[in-house]
This record gives structure tokens, C-alpha cells and sequence, in this order.
């Protein structure tokens, strides 16, 4: 022990075994990653992370010190009753895998985000191989005696020799007392005392932000927070010299001994896929062999070609290597069972690469058909696990995902995490009510801040508010927000991402409550999961494939057809030209602003057509300078010509330009050299934008290599620049080749089942891009004839119902359902729903008194329009619905309550233009800008289809609602806008310097007045922006809605 | 010309049918127009109230709002906007008090006075046009009165109490003389000024009504039935269907009494006895109203000279001869007479109702049995000014300069826990010479949100006789030493 004193005080050693992050929300004010470099670079021995019963950032510290050489150490801490602190910390996988249960079951117990537990459950079973460190608080913040006695003992019998009294010294004043009274405990009751640090924070600087945060915990503005706050900002990781003059060097001393007796480190976790689907006498190999060939025969029923034969077998070789068996088998099996249910599914990614998942049924990307490449999906040289991706129908994701708790437990299957962090607005209003600002103020920032403004905008925007950004008080604000954004807010489910295990997963990591009843989430997020090897499942929720489940049920509901996706008739000529001309609007991928210019111009044909369609018009491949190239040669207005042939194996199918992900991989491998899985790697590298920088790794290597092949430096750096371009957005071909296959469904049917189409989008909203308003327009352009929402006709959904009379077709109406109504509950509507069942309602106090509605429910009615048929318009529904003699009014003798028409005068088309779109969102009568038309030309504005005829370069002044802001990080600060009247769309490009200009309008217009110059190319039309008003005050109250795109 | 009233008033049938002409006047501003009636230029002042801890801006005076302060909004944002704000608590007495000095000013104009707290006061005015000539004439006489005191006030004329308020709410200087005219106005004006709650105007809203004037004419019983017996009276009385009688206001209480001494009195304690007679009467005044007084003004008459006051306040109401002669000997005692006194009066026209500890069941009203903590504070006020007496309440912060804080004396602050701390804190730090540190430090970094953002530390030291300091070094000056405390 004296040796190890004198070595320890000759060096200044110490490990500081009490570390809180910032997943210790609302507590810590430190990244786990500045923690560890403030460690390293202070030449602690080694550092633990401790987080208030949560391993939530153990796997970031990890990485980190492995980066910086430091000794991490894991453990957590539990706070107890009277200020008195639990540590515990895991000397081997052992106790590792004991305190994670131990944090399960703690939180498992508890509310979301809280835990439960107490010092005397602990001590009365402490968990195996822990380091236990008991902290006591400050003496002055005792009432009683101090220590308490009882409770060191307890904890000294119960940990041995592997309990610890830890001293924590602040600088409160009386720092001597507390130590000599904690060291008296220590030798009294047999246990060693440590020093350690209560660390909250990696520098002292941060003690502001780390007061906000306990503000934030706890709802009150500093001034009110008062002694809740830490009187000084000592709890940092602070310098050895500093801790020598602070503390005994037996403490610091016995830091270091207890640092040493720890040997875990997350490297050590062992983790494997359930065995259970593999069946008595085969090994998972010879199984999945089986099912994939049994899956084959069904595939190709008229025999495998042998190419693909050769790349099934190369695959199942591949994942026998890298023992991935397992993995494939628990999809197959989930994808199994959705089938069963009739539950639409499609795997996604980049496992539509693999030939192995097309034959088990995961994917429907057919190998026969479309090239593949298998390392995209699975490599040697990627130190990785795979990723595959589900879709399945949205309304009916719930059930795969109670599947996979029925079948494998909650105790081995779980939620990944996602971690909510903070965004510049939720961010500001926290720590602005901690200033003790203003709601009212704080919202105002909020909102005047562009969604694309960086933090640098903001003394800009205190300042158009009146507030001086140079004051002492503003300072801090904007100085603190910068700290606190991406600040962890705390942990919630993440989409889809599944875990399953075969040992519990509280061994592997702690487990706790989601705010979804049935739901459990693990505390480590995706990239934590990928940094540790961990597998996971994405069960996706997809609402187009609910919608087109829809669609084939409403067609067979209305006549009896059976449609499924097998039964759509392929490459149909006529879905094709309705495709080319951009009409699209609620097609699946195809529907955007960018793809509706684009297809005019791409004119798709076939099926591969619409692959490359779908993957062409993203950033990548237009920052890549990809897209112009290949339309010309497409119109033939440029050569095709390959520098080599074996260019010409990988490109020719996209006429020469890389499109595709997989491209350029292949170039890389073919031009370059490159290995399939070094090619997988620049891959990722593109994708891994966050860390700038490591493309440029691979600039060399490829330059070389072509170089080498014979080919020039000038298109060696030209191909590189591509590559580069391509960047992060560049699609994978089968990912690209499954969603088309959805887009050409959704395609077919609003060709061929418009009607069926749009009732199935409108009751599987939200979805899109587009809103049931929207929608509604489309459809009713296409001839659809759309009926307003009744009483005595509608359902919930919307319906298919059939048009009587003599303009019958013989097509479907779509009869609006009450789930539009605003303010109108479930339980309301099938109240009236069930009371019709008995008979039509044939007036007001009928339908009250039968159904027996709630007030609430009667006013939203009331509102759409629904009662319209029973009181002639709005305004006499309200007024009689306010008239308490209406509902006892008798039916038997009285026909009408008191008449009272007179009193009330009937809705403007305004007024019911405006209550319609408060209360359904969307309209049956005209535009808005219909009943504006005359206001408008006074404003001397044209319509947006005289606009169209006015032809390329000419001047044009034009009046639209808002209907979409879109901002692409690519396009260098360019806004696109679109906007509507009652003629039709108008496709705005505003440039950056007229986007500062007009700002304001930009923003929060609802409704602008446009002066610029037309564009007109290839059939497509844009007004290229040079003044911008904005004149939302002629809508008076009519809600609109836009949607803003980053 | 005044039209044929066209609802029949049956009340008025056997006289000539005289209109009701109401004016009502509203004050807007009534706290900070009094707090700023001395000053030339009134800076931004707005109206404070304390709402869970945190101070909002309940009205603005008009510089106020021209740096763009509004009401509803929180103090710091205030004070963002205007870093020289004057905030002004919100005192419920004292505007009552003031809306009932204006009351009585008005009563000057007519004898039909009535009052609706806040801020809002209501004169019948059918009686006095013909004293003032025309309704013109009287009204910018009103309006002059309380201008040039310095009141902000906004005004309306109709033929109900109900009908001024609405008008005069609108701030426009809206007058209608005759039951056409109102109706008039009603027809254009929106329904959402009216007096109704938010889901009434709701539902007429949606019944299509955009107007007062629309819903005037709505037959009683479809009114009753949809919203209720108040909402149709509350119509009914605006438009003078109905009748909407007022309590009238009385000038309040005051006592004054003057005494003529039968020869010059040249120093204050032969005033004794002549003062204890008017005390006298004043506690019997007080004794039979149950009542305390809240301040005198007892003056001083001269000859020939102007006369002196003297003002006593007290903290809670005071009754008793006894604790009243107490007060007031104290502070005669301190009086210099600039000249001899002749007469004397004694005023008193604030007065509340007795605190009940003051008085003990079975004792003799209006004599104070212990001593209450306000009756010493009184007392000690008394004897040392007004401002020499005051009261330190203690909070919960770390920084020493936020939890102690000054205020008006009273009893009852909740003890001290934490850290030690000396029992005097000296408002201002100051160099410490001759003292030696004794212990370790106690380092206090926070308030950095606020003024007094501190980064100390603090140690206990003494002098060479023995006393105890509470001193620090500043972190960013560590070689000076300056005391903060005492230790007692």
C-alpha cells in the first residue's frame, strides 16, 4: 500500500470513477466525447461513465477513448434517499451484464424516464463483480447526524472489499469536516475512502449551460431555481495538481487501485441471433439452404438461370463465413408471418441487392431481371452487420411488431433507441423560460427564424424584434443555445429499428419503458448498435402499401373485382404516357414538384425507365452532373460512346452517366482497381458526410488506379469529381427497382382506378406529399365527381358509392367520410352511425335525440356542412343547435320547433368557403382565389393557365395561395416555391439575393402577388421571381396550409 | 331635437319623456397617470402584477407604448424593449381610492354617480346638460377637469349605463344622444366588443351575426333559450328595453374637526392637551364605525402665515386614544414650530376596517393590549423618519447580494438554511484592512444571469479585538480582500 502511494504521488495519478454526461438529461452539461478528451488530455489514468441509471452513452465515450487511448471504466449511478449516491461499476462482462439488469428492472418499474430503486435492494443483493462507491452528500446538507452509520455499515457488509467511500470536495467552506467526519466513517465501519469528483460537466465553463439544465428538469427560471442550483462551478474535471491540493493522496491513490481492479470494456460483448428457428438435426446453414431453394423453384417455376444459380450459391457461401445465417432466418420468418396475415410487405435497401432474400420472399427485386451487387449489402472487408430494411403497411405495422414480442419475449426483443436532441426552437424557448423571458417573445424568435438559418441569424433576428443582441443578458442567451442545441433531451423509440437476441437483451444492455404502453426500447440508439456489431431489424411502416391495400379492397367492395399486385397488368402503354405528361399527384416517389418537371423530359417507357427515373432526380446525381448528359443522349441529342469496354459493361445501361450507387461502385472496382469490398467502403464513405473529409482518402488510390489501367489524368479527376458530386444522395439500384414497383401499382391504378385510387390516398392521409385538399382537385380535374360530407350518406372512410340518374357511367362517386370533419370524435361518430342504422335522420331534433351527441360533436357537424340537408345551411344548423327546445322538442306533435329562418340570414360563398376549409381542410366549391378573381385583376394579375400561353422569356405578374416552400441544401440558398389559383399550379424559382429581399413573405405568406420572367423548356413552365408581395390579408380567415421541404 | 323614444318606457308615461344620457368615463391608466402627476415628462412606466412568481404588465402608459411595450407581457421582456422602464406594483387599494377621489369630482357634474372597478365611472347626465348649456360644452369640461390632473381618460355617450361603457371601451369618443343614433352606431359596430363571454359571441358568430345592431332585434325568447337568461338581459339593458338601475355613489367617509386655541401657543408640548381632545373625538368617530384610521393630517394654524401639516401613516389601521396620543406625541415632540400656532384641525379621510388581532374579546375596544409588531414599527417610524425603519426578507440563493433583499417592515420571513452566514450583510462590499483569514474557502460562482453575477471566494476572518467578518477575494482580483459581513 505505501509503495503504491509513493509511485502514485510521485506521478499524479487519478481516475475519476464519478462522471455524469449529458444522458444524464437534464444533469450533465458535457458530450460523453468531451468528457473523454478533457480526461485523456488531463493524463488521467482512466475515467468512468456513470450516468444516472442509463448506459445510454457509454458506446460514444467508447469509441472515443479507444480513439485517444484512455481507460474507460462503466458503471452508473443511483440516487437515494437523503442525498446519499450509489455507484457501480463493472469490473468484467459479468458485471456488466448484472448492473444492466439491474438498470432494467430499476426502470422497467418506473414511469418513462424514470427508475425506481432503493439503497437497501441493492445492498440486500448487490450485483456480482461490481465496484459499489458510496457517496454520501455534504455535511451542512444534513439535518441529522453525519454520516449515517447504519447505512455505511449495511453497505460495508453487503460490498466487502469492493465497497468504496467516495469524498467529493467542492470548495463549499467546509470541505475539512466533511473529510475528516467521512474518513473517520471509513476506518470505523472498514472500508477504504476515495476521492472522486461528482463530475458534471468536462470544463468549468460549463457551468451555465449546466444550470439551465437543472432549470429545464425542473420547470422554473434560474432566479427561482434559488439553492437548487450547484453554489460553484468545481464539479469538472479538473487538473491533477489541482486534486493533490484538494485531497489526501491515499484517495487519489486508491482511484487508480479500484481503475485497475476494472477489465471490462464493450469490445467484450458477445452477441447472438436467436437459435430457435433452426429445426431438430440442421444446423442453420443447411436450413436456410433449404428454404432458399425451396423459395427459388417458386420464383422461377420454369427453372433458374444459371447465372443466378451462381449467385446464390457465392451468397449463402458468403453468409455462412460470416455466420449471418441467423439474421436472414428471423426476417424470412417475420416476412412469413405478415404474409400469412395478409399484411403487404417489401423489403427495402440495399438487401434487394441480395438474390438469397429475393428467393426468401424479403425483397421483390427479381435478380433475372436487374443486376445485383451483393457486396453493396454484405462484405467481408465491412466490419459490419447488414441492414435490411422492411416496409410493411402502415395501419398494420402494429401486429409484425406484436409478432416479434409474442414470439421472442420482451426480455430478447426490443426497440432500438432514438435520441431526441435539442433543435434550435425547442431550444430556445427552454433556456429562454429558464432566463425568465417571455413566452410570447420566444415564440416570436422561433417563428421568425427561417428553418434554414443557421444560429449566426439570430442577434440578426433579436434585432428586427426591438431587442438589442449586444446586451450582457442576450449575449449569454445566444452563447447558450449554441452549447445546448444537439444536446441530448432525452430517449425515445426510434422508428422501427428492432433488436432481438438470443440471451435477454438487460444483459447486453439495459432495457426500459417507452411512452407507447406495450413498447420497451433499449438505451442505445442505431449508431451505437453499428458501432458495437449489433444486428438490427427496420420494421418500416410504409402508407403507400396500406394505401393499395385500400384501393383493392374498395374495387372488389364496389364490384366485386379481385385486384393484387400480381394481377396489375404490366408495362401498360397508357400508364406510361399518363406518366410523361407529369400527372402524377399522388403516384408513389414520382409525385414530387422535381419529379413532375422531370418527367417530361425523361419521357419513361419501361419499367427500367421509371428505375432510373426515381433515382435520377435526387441531389446526387444533380450535383453530380449526372441528370442534363443523360437526357440529351436519352433525346439523342448526344453521343453515346464508352472510353473502354468494360465502362461499357457497367454504364451502358444508363447511356453512359452513373446513376446508381452500385455504378460507381463498379467503376471503382473496374476502372480503378478497387477490391468489391474497398469499393463498399468508398461507398460509405460518400454516405458518411458527417465525418468530412475521408473521400479525399480515397482521391489517390482512384486516380492511381486509373491511371495505371491507361486511362487520363483529366477523366480520371472528372470521374473522381462525379463521384464526389454524387455524394451522400446517390440511390442504390435495387432500393431504387423496389420502389418502383410500388410507383408503377400506384401509377396504374390512378390511371385505370382513379376513383378507388383517390379514396384509398384519402383514407390512408396522412401520406405524400400532397393533402386531401389536393387531392380532392386532382381527382375532380380527372373527371372524379367527389360528394360532400352528410349525415344521412357518409361513413367514417371515405366511400366508393355508385352516381344514380341519367348521367350514370357506371363509374364510382367518392362519397367524403366524417373522419374529415374536424372536432368530431370517433365515438360521436359511430353513435350517429348506429342511430342511422334505424333509419335515416329526417330532422335536426330527431337526429339529437337519437344519437344523442355531445355539444362538441354537434358543432363540428354543424361546421362542415354535414347538417346542411337537415337545416338548409350553416348558420340555421348553429342557430337551432343553440336552441335547447330543439333537442326535447316532440317529435310526435311538433313537425318544427318554433320557425326560425327569419331570424337568420344564409353563408356568403366566402363565408362558406372559409368554414368549409376550417372545418374538412378542402373545398367542393370553387377556388378561393375564384371568389378573389375580381380583387386580383385589380391588382392587375393574370391566371396561371393565361400565364402558360404567354411562351418563354416574357414578363409576368402572378397571383397564387402558398402551396409549397421548398430550400434543397444543394441548390446554394435557391427557394422553389409553389403556388396555386384556381387555373392551376405555378412552379416558382426564387433566387438567394431575392429571398433575403423578401424574407418576411417568403416565410409566412399564405397568399403572394409574383412579378418576374417565364421559363418555358421541354414543356415545363417556371416563373423565375423578381418581386415578391405579400396580400394573405384577402384571405381573411381562410386557413391554408403549406409544406416546407429542406 | 331628441326623436320619440321608439321603446315605449312605461315608467315615463305620465311625464314628458325625458332621455337617459349617460357618460362614461374610463381610466385606462389610473395607477401610473397618479404615480406621474408631478413629472413634466412621464418616462415609460407600466402597471405590474405578480403572477406565480414572475412580475407581467397589466397597462402602459402611453411612452411605454411607444417603444412597443403591450400589456400581457412579462417584465423582462419589458424591459428588453425599454431598459428605462419604470415598473409600478399594482396596489388594489389604492386604485380603488383614486377611482373614488375621481367619483367625487365627478359628482360635481351630476348627481348620478356610479362606480365599476377598476376603472370605470358612470354619470347620469340628462339633469345637467341645461345647467352647462349643450352636451358639448359639458363634456369638454368632464374631459378638461380630469386631463389637466393628469388622467388619461377615454369616454362614450348613449342612452344606457350599459351602452357608454361599450363606447367608451372602444376609446373613440363615440356620443349618441337619442336611442336612433345608438342603433346606429350598434349597426356597424362588431359583435365581439360586447360583454359577453367567448362562447356566446362563438355561437353568434357562427348563427352568422357580425353585428351588435343585428342582434338587437332578436326576439327575447329565442335569446333566452340559446343563451340564457343573463345574455338577454344583458341585450335588453343595452339597448334600453329593459331598465338597468345603478347604486349611487356617496362621497366617502371623512372626519375633520378644527379647534381654535384660546390664546398662541408657542411649543409643541402645551399643544398636548389640545391635540388629545381632537384625538379623542377622533377615536370615538372610529370606535362607533369599527374602523382604523390609515393616516391623519393634523395642521398646524398660523397667524398670518400659511399653516403647517404634519402627516402620520400607519402601517395597519390604528384605533385606541391611547396608541393614537402616542404616535402623535412622538412626532409632535420632533416638530419645530416656525411660528405660533392659533388653531388647529385634525383630518382624517382613510380609514379601514380594524385589524381583528388588534382588539381581544372581552376587552375594552379600540385600546391596544400588547404590543403589536406594527404598532412598534409605527413607533420607531415615528420617532426615526419614515425611512430609517425596514425590513430584511431572506431567499434562497447562493449569490449573498440576491438572498437578502430590503423591504417595508413586517413580521414573518421564512429562517435562513444553508451555509453560515453573518447576521448583517453590508449593502456594499468594502476593502478589509487588518484581518486575518482563519479557515477554508467557500467558493460561490452564480448569478451569472443576473447583475450580480459573483465568482468569490469566501472565508471567515478577524480583527485583532476579536470580531468576526464575513470576507472574500474576488476570482478575478485575488489579492484584495473585502468584508461583506458581520458576524454578531
Amino acid at each position: 500500500m505505501a509503495e503504491s502511494v509513493v509511485a502514485a504521488a510521485a506521478e499524479l495519478a487519478y481516475a475519476e470513477l464519478y462522471c455524469l454526461s449529458n444522458f444524464s438529461f437534464q444533469r450533465g452539461a458535457s458530450h460523453p466525447e468531451e468528457l473523454v478528451e478533457q480526461a485523456a488530455g488531463l493524463g488521467y489514468r482512466a475515467l468512468a461513465i456513470t450516468d444516472e441509471c442509463s448506459m445510454a452513452g457509454v458506446v460514444r465515450a467508447h469509441i472515443r477513448a479507444k480513439e485517444l487511448n484512455l481507460k474507460l471504466l462503466i458503471g452508473a449511478e443511483f440516487v437515494c434517499a437523503d442525498g446519499y449516491v450509489l455507484l457501480l461499476l463493472a469490473r468484467s462482462q459479468t458485471g456488466y451484464s448484472a448492473l444492466c439488469a439491474l438498470i432494467t428492472r430499476a426502470r422497467r418499474r418506473a414511469g418513462k424516464g424514470s427508475y425506481q430503486i432503493d439503497l437497501g435492494e441493492i445492498t440486500a443483493a448487490p450485483p456480482p463483480e461490481c465496484i459499489g462507491i458510496l457517496a454520501p452528500p455534504y455535511i451542512d446538507e444534513v439535518a441529522g447526524s453525519f454520516p449515517d452509520h447504519a447505512l455505511i455499515q449495511g453497505f460495508a457488509d453487503s460490498f466487502g472489499d469492493h465497497g468504496f467511500l467516495g469524498v467529493a470536495l467542492h470548495c463549499r467552506g467546509r470541505d475539512q469536516a466533511h473529510l475528516q467526519a467521512l474518513l473517520a466513517a471509513a476506518k470505523t465501519h472498514g472500508v477504504a475512502a476515495v476521492a472522486c469528483g461528482a463530475v458534471h460537466m468536462h470544463q468549468r465553463s460549463r457551468r451555465a449551460l449546466q444550470d439551465v439544465l437543472v432549470c429545464i428538469g425542473r420547470g422554473e427560471s434560474l432566479e427561482r431555481a434559488g439553492m437548487a442550483l450547484f453554489p460553484n462551478g468545481e464539479r469538472h474535471l479538473r487538473p491533477l495538481e489541482k486534486l493533490t491540493r484538494c485531497y489526501p493522496p491515499e484517495l487519489l491513490a486508491e482511484s487508480v487501485r479500484i481503475a485497475e481492479l476494472c477489465d471490462f470494456s464493450l469490445d467484450q460483448l458477445a452477441y447472438e441471433y436467436p437459435h430457435e428457428l433452426v429445426p431438430e438435426g440442421e444446423s442453420p446453414g443447411s436450413h436456410l439452404a433449404a428454404l432458399t431453394w425451396a423459395g427459388a423453384r417458386r420464383r422461377w417455376p420454369a427453372g433458374i438461370q444459371p447465372e443466378v444459380r451462381c449467385q446464390i450459391e457465392q451468397e449463402l457461401q458468403l453468409i455462412g463465413e460470416l455466420a449471418y445465417e441467423h439474421f436472414f432466418l428471423t426476417v424470412e420468418d417475420l416476412v412469413r408471418f405478415a404474409r400469412s396475415q395478409g399484411i403487404l410487405c417489401q423489403g427495402r435497401g440495399s438487401a434487394a441487392n441480395s438474390a438469397v432474400c429475393f428467393c426468401l420472399g424479403i425483397t421483390e427485386v427479381d435478380p433475372a431481371r436487374m443486376s445485383m451487387l451483393f457486396e453493396r449489402f454484405i462484405s467481408k472487408e465491412r466490419n459490419e452487420p447488414p441492414d435490411i430494411d422492411v416496409d410493411f403497411e402502415h395501419q398494420r405495422r402494429e401486429e409484425v411488431i406484436q409478432y416479434l414480442y409474442r414470439k421472442y419475449g420482451r426480455e430478447r426483443a426490443a426497440l432500438a433507441a432514438s435520441v431526441t436532441t435539442y433543435r434550435t426552437r425547442s431550444a430556445i424557448r427552454d433556456l429562454g423560460r429558464a432566463l425568465g423571458l417571455e413566452p410570447a417573445q420566444l415564440d416570436a424568435l422561433s417563428r421568425s427564424m427561417a428553418w434554414w438559418d443557421g444560429r449566426d441569424m439570430i442577434p440578426e433576428r433579436l434585432r428586427e424584434m426591438g431587442i438589442d443582441p449586444s446586451g450582457p443578458l442576450m449575449r449569454r442567451f445566444v452563447w447558450l443555445l449554441g452549447q445546448l442545441v444537439r444536446f441530448p433531451r432525452h430517449l425515445s423509440q426510434h422508428v422501427g429499428g428492432f433488436v432481438i437476441s438470443h440471451h435477454p437483451l438487460s444483459t447486453l444492455v439495459p432495457v426500459e419503458n417507452s411512452a407507447m404502453a406495450e413498447r420497451t426500447v433499449i438505451q442505445w440508439d442505431k449508431d451505437d448498435l453499428e458501432a458495437l456489431g449489433l444486428l438490427k431489424v427496420d420494421v418500416l411502416a410504409l402508407g403507400m402499401l396500406s394505401a393499395i391495400r385500400r384501393c383493392f379492397e374498395l374495387i372488389k367492395g364496389f364490384d366485386g373485382r379481385q385486384l393484387d399486385m400480381a394481377a396489375i397488368p404490366a408495362e401498360d402503354p397508357a400508364t406510361y404516357r399518363m406518366m410523361q405528361q407529369g400527372d402524377t399527384i399522388g403516384v408513389f416517389q414520382i409525385e414530387s414538384r422535381a419529379q413532375m418537371a422531370m418527367l417530361p423530359r425523361l419521357k419513361p417507357a419501361c419499367f427500367y425507365d421509371l428505375v432510373i427515373q426515381i433515382a435520377i432526380v435526387r441531389p446526387g446525381p444533380i450535383q453530380g452532373g449526372m441528370v442534363n448528359p443523360y437526357l440529351r443522349r436519352r433525346q439523342g441529342l448526344e453521343p453515346v460512346n464508352y472510353l473502354r469496354p468494360e465502362l461499357e459493361e457497367v454504364l451502358k445501361r444508363t447511356l453512359g452517366v452513373p446513376v446508381f450507387q452500385e455504378q460507381v461502385m463498379q467503376l471503382a472496382m473496374v476502372a480503378a482497381g478497387f477490391t468489391a469490398g474497398e469499393a463498399d467502403q468508398l461507398r460509405r464513405s460518400m454516405a458518411a458526410w458527417k465525418r468530412l473529409g475521408s473521400v479525399t482518402r480515397f482521391r489517390d488510390k482512384l486516380i492511381d488506379g486509373m491511371l495505371a489501367r491507361g486511362y487520363e489524368q483529366g477523366f480520371a479527376e472528372a470521374v473522381f469529381r462525379q463521384i464526389e458530386g454524387f455524394g451522400a444522395y446517390g440511390f442504390p439500384e435495387s432500393h431504387s427497382a423496389s420502389f418502383a414497383l410500388l410507383a408503377y401499382a400506384s401509377a396504374w391504378l390512378k390511371r385505370h382506378e382513379p376513383e378507388a385510387f383517390t379514396c384509398a390516398l384519402l383514407n390512408s392521409q396522412p401520406l405524400g406529399f400532397y393533402s386531401a385538399s389536393d387531392l380532392v382537385q386532382d381527382a375532380r380535374r380527372h373527371e372524379v365527381e367527389v360528394l360532400p360530407v352528410e349525415v344521412n350518406r357518409s361513413s367514417w372512410d371515405h366511400s366508393l358509392v355508385p352516381i344514380s340518374g341519367i348521367e350514370a357511367s357506371g363509374r364510382p362517386a367518392i362519397r367524403l367520410g366524417l373522419r374529415l370533419v374536424r372536432g368530431l370524435s370517433r365515438s360521436g361518430a359511430d353513435r350517429l352511425l348506429a342511430a342511422r342504422e334505424r333509419g335515416l335522420f329526417v330532422q335536426l331534433s330527431d337526429l339529437l335525440q337519437r344519437s344523442g351527441i355531445n355539444r362538441k360533436d354537434q358543432a363540428a357537424l354543424a361546421n362542415a356542412g354535414a347538417l346542411d340537408e337537415l337545416c338548409e345551411n350553416r348558420h340555421q344548423t348553429h342557430w337551432a343547435l343553440l336552441d335547447e327546445s330543439v333537442v326535447t322538442a316532440d317529435l310526435l306533435t311538433d313537425c318544427q320547433p318554433a320557425v326560425t329562418s327569419g331570424q337568420v340570414r344564409p353563408p356568403a360563398e366566402g363565408e362558406v368557403l372559409v368554414a368549409d376549409y376550417q372545418s374538412i381542410g378542402l373545398s367542393l366549391g370553387r377556388h378561393p382565389l375564384a371568389l378573389l378573381r375580381n380583387r386580383l385583376n385589380a391588382l392587375r394579375t393574370i391566371t396561371a393557365s393565361d400565364w402558360k400561353n404567354r411562351g418563354d422569356g416574357r414578363w409576368a405578374r402572378l397571383a397564387g395561395l402558398v402551396k409549397q416552400r421548398q430550400r434543397p441544401g444543394s441548390a446554394k440558398g435557391v427557394v422553389f416555391m409553389t403556388l396555386e389559383d384556381e387555373t392551376g399550379m405555378i412552379n416558382l424559382i426564387v433566387w438567394a439575393q431575392i429571398v433575403e429581399r423578401y424574407r418576411q413573405a417568403i416565410l409566412a405568406g399564405q397568399l403572394l402577388v409574383v412579378n418576374g420572367v417565364t421559363q418555358q423548356h421541354a414543356g415545363v413552365t417556371h416563373l423565375i421571381a423578381r418581386q415578391i408581395e405579400d396580400h394573405s390579408e384577402l384571405l381573411g380567415r381562410l386557413p391554408t396550409v403549406s409544406r416546407d421541404f429542406h | 331635437m331628441t326623436d320619440r323614444p321608439r321603446i315605449f318606457l312605461p315608467w315615463l308615461r305620465f311625464e314628458q319623456a325625458r332621455l337617459m344620457l349617460w357618460l362614461a368615463l374610463r381610466f385606462p391608466t389610473l395607477l401610473l397617470d397618479d404615480k406621474a402627476r408631478g413629472l413634466e415628462a412621464p418616462p415609460p412606466m407600466v402597471l405590474v402584477v405578480r403572477e406565480t412568481g414572475r412580475s407581467r404588465v397589466e397597462g402602459c402608459n402611453q411612452p411605454a407604448r411607444d417603444m412597443g411595450v403591450c400589456p400581457g407581457s412579462w417584465l423582462n421582456s419589458a424591459f428588453a424593449l425599454a431598459p428605462e422602464l419604470v415598473a409600478v406594483p399594482f396596489e388594489a387599494h389604492r386604485s380603488e381610492q383614486l377611482l373614488t377621489n375621481l367619483a367625487e369630482l365627478a359628482y360635481g357634474y351630476s348627481s348620478l354617480v356610479t362606480l365599476e372597478s377598476p376603472d370605470l365611472l358612470l354619470l347620469e347626465l340628462s339633469g345637467s346638460v341645461r345647467l352647462f348649456g349643450t352636451l358639448k360644452r359639458l363634456l369638454n369640461k368632464i374631459l378638461d377637469e380630469f386631463r389637466t390632473l393628469g388622467f388619461e381618460v377615454s369616454y362614450g355617450v348613449a342612452p344606457t349605463p350599459l351602452g357608454a361603457r361599450l363606447l367608451a371601451e372602444r376609446g373613440a369618443g363615440l356620443v349618441a344622444t337619442s336611442d336612433g343614433d345608438f342603433n346606429q352606431l350598434l349597426t356597424r359596430m362588431p359583435l365581439q366588443h360586447l360583454a359577453l363571454d367567448a362562447a356566446a359571441v362563438n355561437g353568434f358568430e357562427k348563427s352568422g351575426f357580425r353585428y351588435i345592431g343585428e342582434l338587437l332585434s332578436l326576439p327575447r325568447g329565442a335569446l333566452q333559450r340559446r343563451f340564457g337568461a343573463e345574455v338577454a338581459r344583458y341585450l335588453s339593458r343595452l339597448s334600453g328595453r329593459e331598465a338597468d338601475p345603478r347604486p349611487r355613489f356617496e362621497p366617502p367617509q371623512l372626519f375633520r374637526r378644527t379647534l381654535d386655541l384660546p390664546a398662541e401657543v408657542h411649543a409643541t408640548p402645551a399643544l398636548r392637551f389640545a391635540v388629545g381632545r381632537l384625538l379623542r373625538e377622533l377615536a370615538g368617530y372610529l370606535d362607533s364605525r369599527g374602523l382604523g384610521a390609515r393616516k391623519l393630517v393634523l395642521g398646524l394654524q398660523h397667524y398670518r402665515k400659511p399653516s403647517s401639516r404634519i402627516e402620520l401613516g400607519f402601517v395597519a389601521p390604528a384605533g385606541g386614544f391611547d396608541h393614537l396620543q402616542r404616535i402623535v406625541d412622538e412626532r409632535l415632540g420632533r416638530q419645530q414650530l416656525s411660528a405660533p400656532v392659533v388653531g388647529l384641525t385634525l383630518e382624517c379621510d382613510s380609514m379601514a376596517p380594524l385589524d381583528q388581532r388588534q382588539g381581544e374579546l372581552l376587552s375594552r375596544p379600540g385600546v391596544a393590549q400588547r404590543e403589536s409588531p406594527e404598532a412598534l414599527f409605527d413607533l420607531l417610524r415615528s420617532r426615526l423618519g419614515h425611512r430609517a425603519v425596514r425590513g430584511v426578507q431572506v431567499r434562497p440563493q447562493h449569490v449573498p447580494e440576491m438572498a437578502s433583499r430590503v423591504i417595508s417592515p413586517s413580521s414573518g420571513s421564512p429562517a435562513w438554511q444553508g451555509p453560515r452566514r453573518p447576521l448583517w450583510l453590508l449593502p456594499e462590499p468594502r476593502l478589509a484592512v487588518g484581518l486575518t483569514i482563519e479557515g477554508e474557502a467557500e467558493r460561490i460562482e452564480s448569478g451569472w444571469w443576473s447583475p450580480s453575477d459573483v465568482r468569490r471566494d469566501y472565508y471567515i476572518a478577524h480583527n485583532r479585538s476579536g470580531g468576526r467578518y464575513w470576507v472574500f477575494r474576488a476570482r478575478s482580483a485575488p489579492d484584495q480582500l473585502f468584508i461583506h459581513g458581520i458576524f454578531a
